[in-house]
């Protein structure tokens, strides 16, 4: 096992805590730095200073281009590659394309949520050297778990673990790998 | 909390000013209109202006026996606005004679047996006698849910313990139903007999979904009307405008569903009794009024509201709901008009029938604003409506 630094954990248990803890840490220059909870906290984001996510352009492209694909699928199938006269109707009519506009709309913009969700989140990720600290796991269930990341600018580990230790942190650890 | 009145503040005096000179100059164009023009097309006009708002008054008292039903946390700051619409409602029954009396300009059923002797199948729903009853139906089951579900809500304002809350919690489930059927059979009655071989099962939907569009829009702009004054601070934040931009944006979707499902059904099927709703409706220049609905009633608003934070931006909320209500106006006048004239007629009496119950309606809603809190100050649900975030 080497003695690579990856991030120092501090818990909380206190969400109020957390949120005056987070917000300190934005201010004193942090950049990389993650709180896992294990639920959603109101107000954490702002005070993390997180940036609002591209993500509904994602889901607006997906949309637009499902909505395309359903225009050209249903002229080009119908009235251009393979004509068939259906009860008299008009080979390509808006009116009985919406449905399938509309249908495809929806699935290609559930899609491309799903999916750039997952990119944005940098899913799937199979590992993370954070597994291996044993508190780390109590995110999950009872704990608020702040980590400032080895790979930020401003990161040394005195004076990281000191601060996290001013902030009112339980057991304020180094994960190494 | 302590209580907010309203009363003698500016916002009432201007809601009067506004609503007198809506009611004088409607009540001359709609007078001249009646000298001038022929008088089915003045009923028609009247109807317009009446359905509207007295669709808001019943639909803003649904609003709010669906915030009940639901136990909504949100919008126990924005509730009262949508009551003191709903002080329209009792005025609902006035509003009616006219449309009763005059029912054999309107409704060609009325002589059904004189000119339309193969419509006797509709004989036992469209006759006078029912037609009447039902019209004193529809009044009389909406002032008693008006005295139940807002008089209520008013009484939590000076209760002692929250039963008046509790009583609405358990009413607003069977108002809920007697809405649904209500207004169902009003836009049967008022708006689809005008063509009485025809008919739409989705009808009552439609009208519904086009009201309640109509009523958020309303709430919203007095909303920011109030908010500009300062009246709601510290009740309502850009939290709420959020939440009602939400409603607002949903529901015009589900406008534009109903209306497509009752058009491409028809379409589809293509049946001269059913296609004969469009075909009069699509020629003459009355098309101009169905293409302004899909613009103005869905594809303008829909990517108006698309983005989140536009539901915080006041100016761009506030044109948003008047597109909306105009767009409702557009879509009401598409109903009733075409069944009058087969080419397109509009103008300054369809404007000022709008304009008089418009001047009537605010003169009711200001008496309304002036009288009761702006607030529900003492509902359980307020706290949590002031620290929403949505």
């Amino acid at each position: 096992m080497s003695t690579k630094p990856i991030a120092v954990l501090g818990n909380y248990k206190d969400p109020d805590l957390l949120i005056t803890a987070a917000s300190r840490i934005r201010e004193s220059g942090y950049k990389d730095f993650d709180i896992f909870t294990p639920y959603p906290v109101h107000g954490l984001d702002k005070a993390m200073g997180v940036k609002r996510t591209i993500l509904p352009y994602i889901s607006f492209g997906g949309g637009i281009f499902g909505l395309a694909n359903a225009i050209f699928l249903i002229w080009w199938t119908g009235a251009d590659h393979y004509k068939l006269n259906i009860g008299g109707k008009p080979l390509f009519a808006f009116q009985f394309s919406i449905p399938v506009m509309f249908e495809l709309t929806i699935l290609l913009t559930a899609i491309s949520t799903f999916l750039g969700l997952w990119f944005l989140c940098g899913l799937p990720k199979w590992y993370s050297p954070l597994q291996n600290d044993k508190g780390f796991m109590s995110a999950v269930d009872n704990t608020f778990v702040v980590g400032i990341m080895a790979t930020d600018q401003r990161f040394s580990l005195e004076a990281t673990k000191k601060l996290m230790t001013e902030l009112g942190a339980d057991d304020v650890r180094l994960v190494q790998e | 909390m302590t209580p907010i009145q309203l009363q003698g503040t500016p916002f009432i005096s201007k809601l009067q000013k506004i609503a007198i000179a809506s009611i004088v100059i409607g009540a001359v164009g709609f007078a001249a209109a009646f000298a001038m023009e022929d008088h089915t097309r003045v009923l028609a006009d009247y109807l317009i202006g009446f359905v509207f708002f007295a669709g808001i008054a019943v639909t803003a008292m649904f609003f709010s026996a669906l915030q009940y039903l639901v136990k909504a946390g949100w919008s126990a700051s924005v509730r009262r606005i949508a009551e003191n619409f709903a002080g329209f409602v009792p005025f609902i029954i006035i509003g009616m004679i006219p449309i009763f009396v005059f029912r054999g300009e309107l409704y060609s059923w009325v002589h059904a047996l004189d000119i339309h002797p193969e419509s006797v199948k509709n004989a036992p729903f469209l006759n006078n006698t029912f037609f009447g009853i039902r019209l004193v139906l529809y009044c009389a089951l909406w002032f008693l849910m008006y005295r139940y579900i807002v008089g209520n809500s008013k009484k939590q304002d000076t209760a002692s313990d929250y039963s008046p809350t509790y009583k609405n919690l358990k009413r607003a489930a069977p108002f809920i139903v007697l809405y649904a059927f209500t207004i169902t059979f009003a836009a049967f009655d008022l708006l689809m007999s005008l063509q009485p071989h025809w008919y739409s099962t989705i009808f009552g939907v439609y009208f519904f979904a086009g009201n309640f569009v109509a009523t958020l829009s309303l709430i919203c702009i007095f909303m920011i009307n109030l908010y500009k004054a300062g009246h709601l601070k510290g009740y309502v934040t850009l939290e709420h405008f959020h939440d009602v931009g939400k409603f607002m944006f949903a529901f015009t979707i589900f406008w534009t569903y109903i209306a497509f499902s009752q058009y491409f059904l028809i379409w589809y099927a293509n049946m001269p009794e059913e296609t004969i709703y469009y075909t009069i409706r699509l020629q003459g220049g009355w098309e101009w009024f169905g293409w302004g609905s899909i613009l103005l009633h869905f594809v303008v608003p829909f990517l108006t509201l698309l983005r989140q934070d536009i539901k915080r931006r006041l100016p761009i909320m506030m044109f948003a709901s008047c597109l909306l209500l105009f767009a409702h106006f557009i879509d009401l006048c598409w109903i009733v008009l075409p069944v009058f004239s087969n080419t397109l007629r509009f103008g300054f009496p369809e404007i000022s029938a709008w304009l008089l119950f418009f001047g009537l309606f605010i003169f009711v809603v200001a008496r309304q604003f002036g009288a009761n809190n702006l607030i529900a100050v003492n509902d359980p649900y307020l706290k949590e409506s002031i620290e929403m975030v949505s």
